[in-house]
């Protein structure tokens, strides 16, 4: 097997990030320009100056005409890729891998989505024609993930009152993160007894411990490493890209007999593939801002251990010590992350880059939420549900 | 000399007092309530209850004969016998019929399956009658009727009850009726129906079989038939003129279940050989436009029945009160989610269904032949030691198991909130994730104990899709 590397070979010079929020007044087209609009600008391109793109959407129509229709990218080369929640990140990877290939020096990557448009106050289900048999019926992601808070629980022995005040240390961290950032869907702080006495949607998950339901689009131009400082001197390097798909525990049902619930192997399997390309050993010491998938609270719980931040079981005391709060010894999610910030499906992938770049560049939109010398940034997008992910782990760094 | 070789019944788990059908309705409060089938059970998914707890120690595959009865079925056209077959793992070769048409249908079944059997067409007959109707909201009827299922073996070997003899009387009577495309059991006035009809018609009915079976009403251990309502003198006049004392008569279960149409003889003759001994003299009593009547004798294999059956009191000794009346409208889906309704809905392929009948309709999993790793659904590829096409299917509707992990979901449109699902871990290897149905929210625990039970798992496109669930054990509350 090849032993590829995809590290420093490609360049971000651009990005783009629509506001998150519930865009009643905001069609698909709008945020999509929007979004490529700003990614354009912020690296000095004209539309007409990509070579190719990939665009990340999950509910919207099919093929990648999506795309070039609101941008009138007519006859070029365009690809939609569609991985769930994981999307945005991988339409990045194949428009960095197309670069690494020598077939294009310049590419938009684009991942959308308009989730409120559908009718009712959740996520549209990505399969209502899937023909599946009864096995897949009526299991949600905040019901599958509320499976492995359980589990979680009584694997550890944490009492349920326990474990859901960690589980809402993280949502008011989440949310005091995304209180300030402008572009954030709920930028507003909660509070600890909000959070704990909040509805429940699917116990041990209450609606405080759920991500909204969000429209939005994030964008990001990408050239080859050796011409980026033609669009700009702060460029970013991507560093490595891991993903790992699978199912073995199929949320549908299916079910093998001895998979837990409580880790996420597949975020773990990408995180190997990243420290192999980059040389990278303890993304907990050597990074210094972590954005990850926090659907749910207990998501990003499990997360922090998957990632290796942490020691299997020692999530619940990494919170209580603060250690992944904004002025902690490594943010998490320091834009607010899924949470705060909104989860348009397609988007998010690159959202998190986003925050990733700005805060390398020293760009953080506020003062006060700029960190101190950000060298590595690492993201974390998983699509699925426990069981059946499509984990994305990819490590962005600063220029020499 | 063919007879009943086994019997099995169901009662849902769920009560509605009839204290809380008056407070709903500002009436007068009655005592005890009435039995109402969860949202996802119908005739089918009781009957086969009943028919998995009549087949319980008896190979299957020994019955040639399912004789299905309901006055309310899921479907019209379209066997519900063949269903409750597969679910319950019956033989293909298989006589299977749906009957109905009639609150006697249960016993006019039983008559032709001794019939059967006597004359050799078919060895081992299983009647199972169920039934789930409907009665106006706000109708003394609504605190009558319950809902439920009853299944019998007839055979002629082992025989635990004999039949000794049988009659049948039919007189035209209209007093409660259906048309096809009535939602609710329509009745005359009242006094008409039990004075003309009720108590008439079983005097003649059962004095004339007296004198067929060459019988007096004390020689009678047990008389069990359906009663009209639930106050004693509404059954006192026949039962008084055919000589019988109140202390012969079989309990009408009236505060534990009410009556349930077809199943309901049926259910009340479970209950009488639960308690009968070898000897006892039994007259089962149907009734609806005259009735059937059958002499019975119980022998002394009924001992090797008896205890080891849910059958009625089991099932009546684990119930759960309806929390209110509301929820009773839910489950009989006289009110809907209406705000729900833009959601997609996700619906099967049936030929996608078909090809896992074996999973979806007998919760069969895969075993592996070479290293015994069991998965569920029945898959080609082992997890384990990857090898193909190398397992046996394994049946894992019958095993114990407990639940791994569990959800309480609140978002997700169901008849029955909050939804819950579980991963099921079975003793022996196998994992289902499921839903759970008859649960109390608040005693959920992982580790607990729970066993499979057939629902109706949810009807889109006009198709109704048959799956497994889990529940906590039926099994008496302590």
């Amino acid at each position: 097997m090849a032993e590829g590397t995809i590290k420093d070979k490609v360049a971000i010079v651009g990005m783009g990030l629509t506001r998150f929020g519930e865009l009643w007044t905001k069609s698909d087209a709008d945020v999509i320009i929007e979004a490529a609009w700003e990614a354009y600008e912020d690296a000095g391109i004209g539309p007409n100056e990509v070579d190719a793109a990939f665009v990340g959407t999950i509910f919207t129509g099919v093929t990648a005409a999506c795309l070039t229709e609101p941008l009138k990218m007519d006859m070029k080369p365009v690809t939609r890729v569609e991985n769930n929640c994981g999307s945005g990140s991988e339409a990045l990877r194949m428009g960095a891998l197309s670069i690494a290939a020598g077939m294009y020096d310049t590419v938009l990557v684009l991942g959308f989505e308009k989730c409120k448009d559908c009718g009712f106050n959740v996520l549209p289900t990505p399969q209502p024609d899937s023909l599946e048999p009864v096995y897949n019926t009526r299991l949600t992601g905040p019901g599958a993930y509320a499976l492995s808070a359980i589990k979680y629980w009584h694997k550890y022995g944490i009492d349920p009152i326990e474990g859901k005040r960690t589980l809402a240390k993280i949502a008011v961290k989440n949310h005091h993160n995304g209180s300030m950032h402008p572009k954030a869907h709920l930028q507003r702080e909660l509070s600890m007894e909000a959070v704990m006495m909040s509805p429940p949607i699917v116990y041990p998950l209450g609606l405080f411990d759920c991500c909204p339901t969000t429209d939005g689009a994030a964008a990001a131009i990408l050239t080859r490493a050796d011409i980026a400082k033609n669009f700009r001197d702060d460029y970013v390097l991507i560093k490595g890209l891991g993903v790992a798909v699978s199912r073995i525990n199929p949320w549908n049902g299916k079910c093998k007999s001895d998979v837990d619930l409580t880790y996420w192997t597949e975020t773990d399997v990408a995180c190997q593939q990243v420290k192999a390309q980059t040389g990278v050993k303890d993304f907990g010491k050597e990074v210094q801002l972590v954005e990850l998938h926090d659907c749910f609270t207990i998501t990003e719980l499990i997360a922090y251990e998957s990632l290796g931040l942490c020691g299997k079981g020692e999530g619940t005391d990494a919170v209580n010590e603060g250690r992944y709060l904004l002025d902690g010894e490594l943010p998490v999610n320091p834009d607010g992350g899924l949470k705060s910030f909104g989860h348009p499906i397609g988007a998010s992938g690159i959202r998190m880059v986003y925050e990733c770049y700005r805060q390398i560049q020293g760009r953080a939109e506020k003062p006060e939420r700029q960190l101190k010398d950000v060298k590595l940034a690492l993201a974390q997008c998983q699509g699925g549900v426990p069981g059946t992910f499509q984990a994305n782990v990819q490590l962005f760094g600063a220029r020499d | 000399m063919a007879g009943i070789t086994s019997y099995g019944a169901y009662v849902p788990y769920y009560r509605l007092s009839r204290a809380e059908i008056a407070r709903a309705w500002d009436g007068y409060p009655g005592d005890g309530g009435r039995a109402v089938a969860n949202w996802d059970e119908d005739t089918i998914t009781m009957a086969v209850e009943a028919v998995i707890d009549c087949l319980r120690g008896f190979k299957r595959n020994t019955v040639d004969g399912l004789m299905f009865v309901t006055t309310t079925p899921a479907f019209m056209e379209k066997s519900s016998a063949a269903i409750i077959a597969k679910a319950t793992e019956l033989n293909n070769d298989l006589f299977a019929i749906d009957c109905g048409g009639s609150l006697r249908a249960g016993t006019s079944a039983l008559k032709l399956a001794l019939d059967m059997v006597k004359a050799g067409s078919q060895k081992s007959v299983v009647v199972a009658a169920a039934d789930c109707r409907l009665a106006p909201p706000n109708s003394g009827a609504e605190s009558d009727f319950g809902d439920g299922a009853a299944a019998l073996m007839v055979g002629d070997k082992n025989v635990a009850v004999e039949v000794d003899g049988t009659y049948s009387y039919t007189e035209e009577f209209t007093d409660r009726w259906r048309r096809t495309d009535d939602q609710f059991v329509k009745a005359w006035e009242e006094r008409f129906v039990n004075t003309q009809g009720y108590n008439r018609l079983l005097q003649a009915t059962v004095s004339n079989a007296l004198k067929a079976f060459k019988l007096k009403a004390e020689d009678v251990s047990k008389l069990v038939f359906p009663a009209h309502s639930k106050t004693p003198h509404s059954r006192a006049t026949w039962t008084k003129a055919c000589g019988f004392k109140p202390a012969q008569i079989q309990d009408p279960l009236f505060d534990e279940m009410g009556n349930t149409g077809c199943a309901f003889p049926l259910q009340l003759l479970v209950a009488a050989l639960e308690d009968a001994k070898a000897g006892d003299r039994i007259l089962l009593v149907s009734y609806s436009d005259g009735g059937d009547v059958f002499s019975l004798r119980v022998t002394d294999q009924i001992t090797k029945i008896q205890g080891k059956r849910r059958g009625m009191r089991d099932h009546l000794a684990s119930t759960q009160e309806l929390a209110n009346y509301g929820r009773y409208l839910l489950y009989r889906g006289l009110v809907s989610r209406e705000y729900e309704s833009m959601a997609p809905v996700p619906y099967t392929s049936l030929p996608r269904e078909w090809r896992s009948r074996n999973s979806i309709m007998s919760l069969h999993g895969s075993k592996c032949t070479k290293c015994g790793e069991v998965q569920f659904p029945v898959e080609r590829v082992c997890p384990k030691c990857l090898s193909k096409d190398e397992f046996e299917e394994v049946s894992l509707a019958q095993l114990p198991a407990v639940v791994g992990t569990y959800n309480l979901d609140y978002a997700t449109p169901t008849s029955d909130p909050p939804n819950s699902m579980c991963q099921v871990d079975f003793n022996g290897g196998g994992r289902v994730q499921c839903i759970m149905a008859d649960r109390d929210p608040n005693e959920l625990e992982v580790g607990m104990p729970v066993e499979m039970t057939f629902r109706r798992f949810h009807e889109e496109k006009g198709i109704i899709h048959y799956y497994w669930k889990a529940r906590p054990p039926r099994e008496p509350k302590k």
